[in-house]
């Protein structure tokens, strides 16, 4: 039985090609990733601080110095910016490499000096210390006029276009707004002048009163899986205090991200085998720039966090037109997350 | 004291040309054909700076030099390949500079007197 | 008990409908070749057959942008005329095969002044236009126009054109799209047009619209693929081109330094000349796959172009130990096929062969019939076989298993039979060796296109 479903805010539309009922043995991803690095190197590995460039920021344990041992997060900016065409695309925001050419910023966030371990398995403080550094590099690469807007990404796994198994994120500061986030912004603005509110207010009151594709919610934030998702077992995290950027967080906020996110990617884990995945924030343009395009930004736009597993054996797929088929409803893969 | 260079390029000609052309600079040039013969001469012989391409057959130079790093990692590491897009792959930043293979060899040049002079 | 139908059923007893006939005849142009022009000729036909089925003459317009061009008129130009066409159609045992075959003919000659006039005429397709014909497009409706000469709405030109009391407007849309337009008349019998008439045009209408937008799609997913080609088309190249552009770059440099010797100079020169050669073989091999152009399909010997090949192949065949041999069916001489790109492909094919009998082996090239229409070319070898995993792979373009290989020349050979109207298909079992079979009409019934 098949469902047509329009996403509100995008205006795409999904067909949700649910046949047989599935079951969380049917998304295991089809080869368990190798955890080692090849040959026993990894460059973002602490001790091997000289083959990166140097650190743009850190969060390190006292007494240790800059390009050394001893540091919890380490920010460097990209060692061979490029102009890149044949880059694995992020999956939303296809295009975005384009502009790493000189132009735009791109920093990789090492999150953790170990090979071995992901963020499920890190010590809640240590997680905060991402998200803290998430805020500080947009605050101050914000403060660079002439970058519109700031994307922080995360791909996990080869197949989600992660080039090392060393856990890792990615600042890519551009002069344009994405495509994707583009199109949000102009349906939040649009359904704000209809709704008179923030459209994802409306859908974290409404999700957390239907319940039906609610993951989880705490006192700062709210997980579901989106009406019309793209692709299966994809799910959003919403902050309950409406903000347009993730940089207003506070410090509880902060605390309360880094718990609710530690859960969200042991239920993947768990529920999906360990599969690779992405994530991305997304959140309104630069604060420090003027935004006339969207008179109503301030109070239409929400920012949030969007997770995609990616599950080879059973994949959503898109048209050229981008017309997604996705063959897990989001009540079903919510089920499943909530479990 | 003469720097000696490892060259690993797979392209016979390209192999003679570079040999030639920085031996005039001053270095001491070894050049191989294939990544395993390389990694041989690393375990033997001390070089001050390793010039390698990505695209081989057999083994490929990023593999190469990621067993380079496990033998030593003090080696300063050039690639010198035809192509840009590797430079997404973070596996590179084991080398120390990225060179894209052009018809002046000047960048080259360059590059190998920075790391050794 | 089972009955077994033709899926063509246009054998209809005397007591079938026309109506139904009428439609059979539509739906079976979906299952030709498409051809846009074909397919409007054969609605056409069928709204004018003859006399008292459907209409005298048919008139098409086809939208161009914010046009609409006037593009064929069928019918007979006079009453004179219509007696004489319409007694052939009446010959007994006549199919609409025969007829629409006679229509074609009919709207392609000189001959046709319908058509002539027709072409001259072309109207704006803007949202309110209310002059008839174009209205019915824009106001999205079937219009039957009565007392034409006395309808202030209906265009001047267009009426001394027409020049009857009574004609209807079919608009042609798809998916709210404006596409053309059919106009119908009684000229020469002067029968009105009755309600039966307007809903079989109007049905005729959503065929025609049908056409219309598949060839429109049909266009944009080539341009599509086109695009997408070219993207990966210049990856491609500048990566084959930067090897031998740095090789010679370098040695050029050299030659220009002073103090290079002699020998070195000659050295050098004799590099950048093969480095040259190379490049001009990328470049050729490129162009080849890029400019397939088989205007037209000629018997070709098998035998000839057999020995041709294995004889350009003997060099490489001695000196790597490979033993060629070939079999040709008794009775099988021709396929239909253009022979330079044939025998191009012919050669790609065998090349692929020897590079998978490194260390020698046997090739073995094989023509023979498959059934009445079909014949096969197949190569065996004995070598390694390919892989499983690449097979799928294996004619997309830019697809290699040499590190340095170009990846064309499946591609190409893939381009030429399928041009050719032929398929290609390749088995192969790692270790055992790989057969590749080229599917071909043969040419047995008489060349045509």
């Amino acid at each position: 039985m098949s469902e047509l479903r329009k996403d509100i805010i995008s205006g795409r539309w999904v067909i949700l090609a649910a046949g047989r009922s599935k079951r969380p043995d049917d998304f295991r991803p089809a080869l368990l990733e190798k955890k080692e690095a090849p040959a026993g190197f990894c460059p973002f590995c602490e001790g091997n601080e000289s083959k990166t460039p140097p650190e743009v920021f850190s969060l390190r344990k006292k007494g240790t110095g800059k390009d050394k041992p001893g540091w919890w997060v380490r920010v460097v900016p990209n060692k061979f910016p490029a102009l890149n065409r044949g880059t694995p695309p992020v999956r939303h925001d296809e295009g975005i490499f384009q502009w790493m050419d000189g132009v735009g910023v791109h920093e990789v966030i090492i999150e953790t000096p170990g090979h071995n371990k992901e963020l499920s398995d890190l010590p809640l403080y240590h997680l905060q210390y991402v998200l803290d550094t998430y805020k500080d590099r947009i605050i101050s690469i914000e403060k660079e006029f002439q970058y519109k807007y700031v994307h922080v990404f995360k791909n996990k796994g080869k197949d989600a276009g992660a080039s090392l198994s060393h856990s890792h994120s990615q600042i890519v500061a551009t002069p344009i707004i994405p495509k994707g986030v583009n199109e949000e912004l102009y349906g939040c603005e649009r359904l704000h002048r209809q709704f008179g509110e923030c459209i994802f207010c409306r859908i974290i009151h409404d999700e957390t009163r239907i319940g039906d594709r609610l993951v989880l919610r705490n006192d700062h934030f709210c997980v579901a899986t989106p009406f019309a998702p793209r692709f299966p077992f994809e799910m959003r995290i919403y902050p309950l205090r409406h903000s347009p950027w993730y940089t207003t967080l506070n410090k509880i906020e902060l605390e309360a991200l880094a718990k609710t996110l530690k859960i969200v990617l042991e239920k993947l884990k768990n529920v999906l085998s360990d599969p690779p995945f992405n994530y991305f924030i997304h959140q309104a343009p630069n604060p420090n720039l003027p935004h006339e395009a969207w008179v109503n930004l301030e109070k239409s736009f929400h920012w949030h966090l969007e997770i995609i597993p990616v599950l080879t054996r059973v994949a959503g797929f898109e048209w050229g037109t981008g017309f997604h088929i996705n063959p897990v409803t989001p009540e079903t893969a919510a089920t499943f997350l909530r479990a | 004291m003469k720097k000696k260079l490892l060259i690993v390029e797979d392209e016979k000609n390209l192999c003679v040309l570079y040999k030639e052309e920085l031996t005039k600079e001053g270095y001491k040039v070894t050049a191989v054909m294939d990544a395993d013969a390389a990694l041989e001469l690393v375990k033997k012989h001390k070089f001050d700076l390793i010039i390698t391409d990505i695209r081989m057959p057999v083994k490929n130079g990023i593999d190469l030099i990621t067993q380079i790093m496990a033998l030593r990692k003090d080696i300063p590491i050039i690639i010198n390949t035809a192509y840009q897009s590797y430079k997404h792959d973070f596996m590179t930043w084991a080398a120390d500079a990225y060179v894209v293979k052009s018809a002046s060899l000047d960048e080259l040049k360059s590059k190998i007197k920075e790391l050794v002079g | 008990m089972i009955e077994r139908h033709n899926l063509f059923l246009h054998e209809f007893a005397p007591e079938t409908s026309k109506e139904l006939q009428f439609f059979s005849i539509i739906a079976q142009s979906f299952f030709q070749p498409f051809s846009l022009i074909d397919n409007l000729l054969v609605i056409l036909t069928a709204l004018t057959a003859g006399p008292g089925v459907g209409f005298n003459r048919a008139m098409l317009f086809l939208a161009n942008g914010d046009k609409l061009n006037g593009e064929f008129w069928l019918g007979p130009a006079s009453a004179a005329d219509a007696d004489s066409i319409w007694r052939v159609l009446s010959t007994p045992g006549i199919g609409y095969l025969e007829i629409i075959e006679h229509n074609r003919a009919l709207l392609t000659s000189d001959a046709n002044s319908l058509t002539k006039r027709l072409k001259k005429i072309s109207y704006s397709l803007y949202q309110d236009n209310p002059l008839i014909p174009a209205a019915a497009t824009s106001s999205q409706e079937i219009i039957l126009v009565k007392d034409a000469w006395n309808e202030p709405l209906v265009e001047r030109r267009f009426q001394e054109m027409i020049g009857v009391d009574e004609f209807l407007c079919i608009p042609l849309l798809a998916q709210k799209e404006v596409l053309g337009e059919i106009i119908l008349d009684n000229a020469i019998t002067r029968l009105p047009i009755q309600r039966r008439d307007i809903e079989l045009a109007s049905i005729c209408g959503l065929f025609a619209g049908n056409y219309i937008y598949t060839a429109k799609l049909q266009k944009r997913i080539v341009e599509m693929k086109r695009v997408a080609a070219m993207g990966e088309m210049v990856m491609f190249v500048t990566h084959q081109l930067r090897n031998p552009l740095v090789t010679i770059g370098g040695f050029a440099d050299q030659l220009l330094d002073p103090k290079t010797g002699e020998k070195k100079q000659k050295r050098n020169l004799h590099i950048i000349r093969s480095e040259i050669r190379r490049l001009e073989k990328i470049l050729l091999r490129l162009t080849q796959f890029l400019l397939i152009d088989i205007k037209e399909k000629v018997p070709v010997d098998i035998q000839e172009m057999f020995k041709l090949v294995v004889n350009a192949a003997r060099p490489r065949a001695t000196s790597g130990k490979v033993t060629l041999t070939t079999e040709v069916e008794p009775g099988l001489n021709v396929i239909l096929c253009d022979p330079i790109h044939m025998g191009e492909a012919l050669r790609n094919v065998i090349d692929n062969a020897f590079d998978a009998l490194p260390d020698g082996g046997k090739i073995h090239l094989r023509a023979y019939r498959e059934n009445d229409q079909w014949g096969v070319i197949s190569v065996q070898d004995t070598g390694k076989g390919i892989p499983k995993s690449l097979k799928e792979k294996i004619f997309d373009t830019f697809v290699s298993t040499k590190e340095k290989g170009m990846g064309l020349g499946l591609a190409y050979v893939k381009r030429v039979v399928d041009a050719c109207g032929g398929r290609i298909e390749v088995e192969s079992e790692e270790g055992k060796g790989t057969t590749f079979k080229l599917h071909f009409k043969t040419g047995e019934r008489g060349s045509q296109k």
